[in-house]
């Protein structure tokens, strides 16, 4: 057993001497804000889970509006899935991987919602609201977007997701690879494979 | 996968075959303020949910600090002690003075593509922590047939008997997914038991994923297992209760609110340190104190990353202490390390009530600007106004706008008077500065004519920084 000599113990003792003026106010997300300290916050103070949430809360909205094709379930799901993570955020450890910890709690709520629904909506393009982007809606009004998007909605739930992991929630390879159970690998071939395929599709049609 | 090379460009066209409106600020802001009172929630329910683990582990190592006080003599009660504790990674501190076991190698089973392994257990007086992970296996479910697992493992004795998993936590891991379960302690003279594990992940039932029996073999820790020394530190002399805090405050400071910082002990990692302090408050006016943003400075003045190793509960509520551990992520300069802690959460019990003329017959859309001052606990409010408000599931309530300043970080309002269904609040977002906004939704039909409210308690902030500081001693 290593012996070790006491060090040097300098207690100071701050005594609280003015009360700070901030009140509990909501502040805009900062790029540069590490996740990691972010979690470690939130383990000490719940509060802090308002900054993932403001980190994240869009991107988790649009995946779900992608999977559930409009915007009261979207918003329902979306609550549920900050809800349970901010209940369950103890149990998560952190490797770097709060983003696919995060949408895999989105996925679960989504699969659960249709569950009970008995029904997936395959979002058509024609549901998207455009009004708040007309450079959106001239790009989806062109003919090549349409044909893609009838490609995508023709393609298989497993595939649809896989595509919507990647360009709707921007996931990482690894995340998207957590959120499935997995391997990194097979997910970027799987992607390739399917991008590769939709591709020659689209140049067949046009031929 | 290098040469799988994907085009940008038609990486875009899928982005935007497949794009989605953003969600309007409305709903961000709405459920901001849903999570921040949830969140409200959260940390309340940790006081009760954890006390008592915490307390029987307090207990432990003052009965060992007791029997080694009575066994070598005060002067020495600090340098035995920290002979007895020691701290294993991926475990944490454990008494050294009595024996260790450890599973004897790494257990795996294969189903098909499902592997399971058992990759440690360690085994104390106090407990068994299981660490397992698996492969192949999904964690999401697919389709609507599948099953999603919810049945916790458990380990079985020769005798039969059954040790359910207690608390754990699950994540994944590099491969797959990994677990960590605590159970009870396993009797000295059984070194054989069956770890079962009722199920895996999500998926269709079938016998790869469920019923998994992993025969365990336990033998003493051998003599080279990493432990890490603990450097027991003395509790300081000055932290006696009733010291007097200068009143640098307009509002009052009570005089025995004493809040600081100690640091109870050190664990020598190789790459760096684990700061195991303690927040303490000596008075019953705060219905809890929570320390916030803890840092750690070297003797260059830089800011250490740092991270909590186990999320900081409190104990019993009575015992007025809040524990924090962190471990240095990084290297630092030599010489003194700062832990600081640079504010603090403080809930503070009042008793304040408010009424306002909700009139007759009260419906969506009906506002009162009220404008009324009311001191709480020496800090002045303003409830700017109240209005109805439809939570869109079936009930009615009303939202309060609050103006709070100064060291206020929030107020909690309630009815006391009639049965709610809910509510929740905050401030930020689109609301103006320093302002608050309250929502109490009722079970029944809204409160009409005199409606009284309730100030329970209050929120204040507390400005630090309260810190420790330590020198490692130069063999360290």
């Amino acid at each position: 057993m290593l012996v070790i000599p006491l060090s040097t113990f300098t207690p100071i003792l701050y005594e609280k001497a003015y009360y700070m003026s901030t009140p509990m106010t909501k502040t805009k997300p900062n790029p540069i804000d590490d996740v990691s300290r972010l979690i470690a916050n939130v383990r000490q103070d719940p509060l802090a889970f308002a900054r993932l949430y403001d980190l994240y809360s869009t991107s988790i909205y649009r995946y779900l509006y992608s999977r559930v094709g409009n915007q009261a379930d979207a918003e329902d799901l979306t609550g549920q899935t900050f809800l349970t993570a901010l209940e369950k955020i103890n149990r998560y450890r952190e490797r770097g991987r709060f983003k696919a910890w995060l949408f895999t709690i989105a996925r679960n709520k989504a699969l659960d919602h249709f569950r009970k629904k008995r029904a997936e909506v395959v979002l058509d393009v024609a549901e998207i609201h455009t009004g708040q982007n007309d450079m959106l809606a001239n790009l989806i009004q062109s003919e090549q977007i349409q044909e893609l998007s009838a490609l995508i909605r023709s393609l298989t739930q497993k595939e649809r997701e896989l595509l919507r992991l990647r360009y709707v929630a921007d996931l990482s390879y690894a995340e998207i690879a957590t959120v499935l159970g997995k391997r990194k690998d097979a997910v970027k071939k799987s992607l390739y494979r399917l991008q590769a395929r939709l591709q020659n599709q689209l140049e067949v049609k046009n031929v | 996968m290098s040469d799988l090379t994907f085009s940008p460009e038609f990486e875009n066209q899928i982005r935007v075959a497949m794009a989605v409106p953003d969600p309007s600020s409305r709903f961000l802001d709405d459920l901001r303020r849903q999570l921040i009172t949830q969140s409200e929630i959260t940390r309340a329910r940790r006081l009760g949910i954890f006390r008592r683990p915490a307390l029987r582990r307090g207990i432990v190592i003052l009965i060992v600090m007791l029997f080694t006080l009575f066994a070598v003599g005060p002067q020495r009660v600090v340098a035995a002690f920290q002979r007895l504790l020691g701290y294993i990674p991926d475990f944490g501190l454990v008494d050294q003075s009595v024996p260790i076991r450890v599973l004897e190698e790494p257990v795996t089973q294969a189903r098909g593509e499902v592997t399971v392994t058992v990759e440690q257990v360690f085994l104390t007086a106090e407990n068994t922590v299981l660490h397992y992970t698996y492969d192949g296996v999904s964690m999401v479910s697919t389709s609507e047939a599948d099953v999603h697992c919810t049945a916790t493992p458990f380990l079985r004795l020769p005798d039969g008997m059954e040790f359910k998993a207690g608390m754990g936590w699950g994540t994944d891991s590099d491969s797959g997914f990994e677990y960590r379960f605590e159970f009870p302690p396993v009797p000295i003279d059984i070194d054989d038991v069956v770890f079962f594990i009722p199920c895996l992940g999500s998926g269709t039932p079938d016998s790869t994923l469920e019923n998994w029996e992993i025969p365990l073999h336990f033998v003493p820790a051998p003599p080279e297992m990493t432990v890490y020394p603990v450097i027991e530190l003395p509790l300081p002399t000055s932290t006696a209760s009733g010291t007097e805090i200068p009143a640098q405050t307009a509002a009052p400071t009570p005089k025995d609110a004493l809040i600081y910082l100690t640091l109870d002990r050190v664990v020598q990692l190789e790459d760096g340190y684990i700061f195991y302090g303690t927040f303490h408050w000596e008075s019953d006016i705060y219905l809890q104190v929570v320390p916030l943003i803890p840092r750690l400075l070297d003797s260059e003045g830089r800011g250490i990353l740092v991270e909590e190793v186990n999320p900081a509960y409190v104990d019993e509520p009575q015992t007025h202490q809040h524990p924090l551990t962190v471990r240095t992520l990084e290297s630092f300069a030599p010489g003194p390390l700062i832990l600081v802690l640079e504010e603090a959460l403080v809930e503070m019990p009042v008793d304040t009530s408010f009424t306002f003329d909700a009139g007759p017959n009260p419906q969506p859309g009906d506002v009162w600007e009220l404008n009324q001052e009311i001191d709480v606990a020496g800090n002045s409010l303003t409830i700017v106004s109240v209005s109805v408000v439809d939570s869109h599931m079936g009930s009615l309530g009303y939202e309060f706008k609050v103006v709070i300043r100064d060291r206020v970080n929030g107020i909690y309002l309630v009815d006391q008077e009639h049965p709610v269904m809910g509510g929740g609040g905050g401030g930020g977002g689109d609301l103006p500065q320093n302002m608050q906004i309250t929502q109490i939704f009722y079970q029944n039909e809204l409160p009409s004519g005199q409606v009284t409210i309730s100030i329970p308690s209050i929120s204040l902030k507390l400005a630090g920084p309260w810190q420790v500081e330590w020198t490692p001693s130069e063999d360290q």
